[in-house]
């Protein structure tokens, strides 16, 4: 699937301001968004059109997330799927994980954090089964080995930074937001007071960028990190 | 509105009692009444019985002269306790000692009246009267007197007893229920007060140590505890609202210095800015809400086996780069294969703050050591730094919600931090405690040291 391309993504949401700040927040990246007001018609739509993807707020009237979720993977419907939920609920990720939820964001949020989000979840539906070896580039890593090069040349990365590039290559073109960061590489589910992203961001750079022109780690301002050739 | 008396459980228990009372009464009375007047009564119509069968040898067809010569004979014997008439088919009286109307056949009892003359010492008369086949009527009676006697002897005593039972039963009930309802009456006054804002109020006692006192000093625990609960919220409140008003007061700032001064290149820079405060202001009420979850123990389900030694281990990898960067050292001592029952991401969130914590007040050039060792069923978890620390007799008010110790609150972070680890390990029923590093009296550093079970007791 062609990320490019705007995506028809079903927004399942009673809050019409939820609704409209997502609708305008992703209609600069062309997604077509259909918004559904309650759980039934929710469920309804969801399961006679074809979405490429479906956002889905936990607490609905009619019907909840998790119930609507659970009776669509229940009828073989696998679209990716995105939780929306209110703050601080500390049993509501796994909750949503198990009802068959792909990711899972915490209310409010940045628009750059779901446009993120929904970029990193299109690309996982569409991924070739796991390669070994990843490129960007003169970047090399090999998921086996456990060997990272630039250009020929061996990098020595610690556990976590091998982690860390290897979830941005995998995300490769793609912002990576740090809350992101924090939940694949760290398992962090809280929102930690020192900069640990920023931290081991800056080690990479300077393992995997230092001494070469093109810089393959990117910042994208207010959003987060890319990885690859400068846009 | 207080309940009213007759409604109160020891009056309605006490009316229960009397009326038990009374029907056991009834039957011992009925008992005694069938037992005595019966047996006196069975002999007295045995011996009429008896007199009759002596006047009418032949039964109903006695002849007639026989008849009045036996009653004749007998009226005029002694002893004088039996009395006869004979009166024939008309009515006239043709023997008799006693003077009543004729009866008709049967048993009767009669009692001295007008029209009924009877020996003067008699005041009741029973006795039976046969047809004969004549026509003629016979009619012997006894005295009576001692039977209708004792039977109102016994209605009367019987009506004594009843009337003092109940009397007395309804009296204690009443009193019970006057003196249940007075301590009824001040648990509800005290309840009023509470209602209305004193929140110090208590239910007195009166030390007899009966049930209501046992009811009162549970109710006065549980409003301890709601006053202390109180005070909590109070306190919380207050610092929720000082930490809120911060953000949101140089939120208001920016605003403002926008709005007067609307100069479209400071625009994005000012909405960045207004989006960090509203974020900070988030941050702190997402980690009260979690505070308030992880409090509330409703993650215990979700328990399973933790490799604590590799979840270590990835924590000291990731704080020893982050801590480089604060010119902080950290140095991990974890022995191998320490695994709990437990939830991998709050005890990842709890050393996490933890060793934050460490890292932001232990201050640069500060050294961090992470320890963790098992003995027999208990591992021994230690954070210390060689930082400032914290005086011993601060150490409560460190673990308190927002207890945070420099007043200025110049520091980062919203305070929640070391609460926060306490409660997850409190959720872990492990030991949580604040304690000195080293000797050093100038950097005593603060050593935190959590003692979690291995394998659960069970």
């Amino acid at each position: 699937m062609d990320p490019k391309r705007g995506l028809r993504i079903l927004l399942i949401e009673d809050d019409p301001r939820t609704a409209d700040l997502v609708r305008a927040g992703l209609a600069p990246e062309g997604h077509e968004i259909a918004v559904a007001g309650d759980g039934r018609t929710g469920l309804l739509r969801a399961g006679s059109e074809a979405w490429d993807m479906i956002i889905v707020d936990r607490m609905l009237p009619g019907l909840d997330g998790l119930g609507l979720l659970r009776m669509l993977r229940g009828a073989g419907i696998t679209t990716p799927a995105l939780f929306l939920t209110a703050l601080g609920g500390v049993d509501d990720r796994v909750d949503g994980l198990r009802a068959g939820g792909d990711d899972y964001l915490v209310k409010p949020f940045a628009i750059a954090e779901l446009s993120a989000r929904i970029a990193a979840l299109i690309r996982r539906g569409a991924a070739k089964p796991a390669t070994t070896v990843l490129r960007v580039a003169d970047l090399v890593l090999d998921r086996l080995s456990r060997e990272v090069s630039r250009a020929g040349q061996r990098i020595a990365l610690k556990p976590r930074e091998f982690s860390l590039l290897e979830y941005m290559m995998r995300h490769a073109g793609q912002v990576v937001t740090r809350t992101m960061l924090l939940e694949a590489v760290w398992d962090f589910h809280f929102d930690p007071q020192t900069s640990v992203v920023e931290s081991h961001i800056s080690r990479l750079r300077g393992k995997i960028d230092r001494g070469f022109e093109r810089e393959l780690v990117q910042t994208v301002r207010g959003a987060g990190y890319r990885l690859g050739d400068a846009a | 509105m207080p309940p009213k008396l007759v409604r109160t459980t020891s009056v309605r228990l006490a009316s229960l009692g009397v009326g038990f009372a009374l029907v056991g009464a009834t039957v011992v009375f009925a008992v005694i009444y069938a037992g005595t007047l019966g047996a006196l009564r069975t002999t007295l119509d045995t011996n009429i019985n008896n007199e009759i069968a002596e006047i009418l040898i032949d039964g109903s067809r006695t002849p007639q002269p026989i008849v009045l010569a036996n009653v004749r004979t007998a009226i005029a014997a002694p002893p004088r306790d039996i009395f006869y008439l004979l009166a024939d088919a008309h009515g006239r009286v043709q023997a008799a000692d006693l003077s009543v109307p004729i009866p008709r056949p049967g048993w009767h009892t009669l009692t001295a009246a007008a029209g009924r003359e009877f020996a003067p010492h008699i005041r009741v008369l029973r006795g039976r009267a046969d047809r004969l086949a004549s026509g003629d009527v016979l009619f012997v009676a006894a005295d009576a007197t001692m039977l209708e006697q004792l039977d109102a002897l016994i209605r009367r005593s019987f009506l004594i007893g009843f009337g003092v039972t109940l009397a007395i039963g309804l009296a204690g009930g009443i009193g019970f229920g006057r003196r249940a309802l007075a301590r009824v009456e001040a648990v509800s006054t005290a309840g009023q007060e509470i209602m209305a804002g004193d929140f110090t109020r208590r239910i007195p006692l009166s030390g007899s140590g009966d049930e209501f006192d046992h009811l009162a000093s549970v109710i006065n625990a549980m409003l301890a505890r709601i006053e202390q609960l109180l005070g909590n919220i109070r306190a919380v409140g207050d610092e929720i609202a000082h930490d809120l008003r911060s953000p949101l007061a140089r939120l208001r700032e920016s605003l403002e210095l926008l709005h007067r001064n609307p100069d479209p290149a400071l625009v994005p820079a000012a909405l960045a800015d207004a989006i960090a405060q509203v974020d900070a202001t988030l941050a702190l009420a997402a980690a009260i809400l979690r505070l308030a979850q992880i409090e509330g123990g409703a993650r215990r389900a979700s328990f399973a086996r933790v490799d604590l030694t590799r979840l270590l281990e990835d924590l000291a990898e990731t704080y020893e780069t982050v801590a480089e960067d604060a010119d902080v050292r950290l140095t991990a001592t974890i022995a191998p294969d320490l695994a709990l029952n437990g939830d991998a991401a709050l005890l990842t969130q709890m050393i996490a703050n933890l060793i934050e914590n460490a890292i932001t007040h232990g201050g640069s050039g500060s050294t961090i050591t992470v320890t963790a060792r098992q003995d027999d069923a208990v591992i021994e978890l230690i954070i210390a730094d060689d930082g400032p620390g914290i005086p011993p007799s601060r150490h409560g008010e460190a673990l308190r919600r927002f207890g945070r110790l420099d007043a200025s609150r110049a520091t980062e972070g919203h305070g929640l931090g070391l609460p926060l680890a306490a409660a997850i390990a409190t959720l872990h029923e492990a030991s949580f405690n604040l304690g000195t590093a080293r000797r050093d009296a100038a950097r005593p550093g603060l050593a935190v040291t959590i003692r979690l079970w291995s394998r659960r007791p069970c």
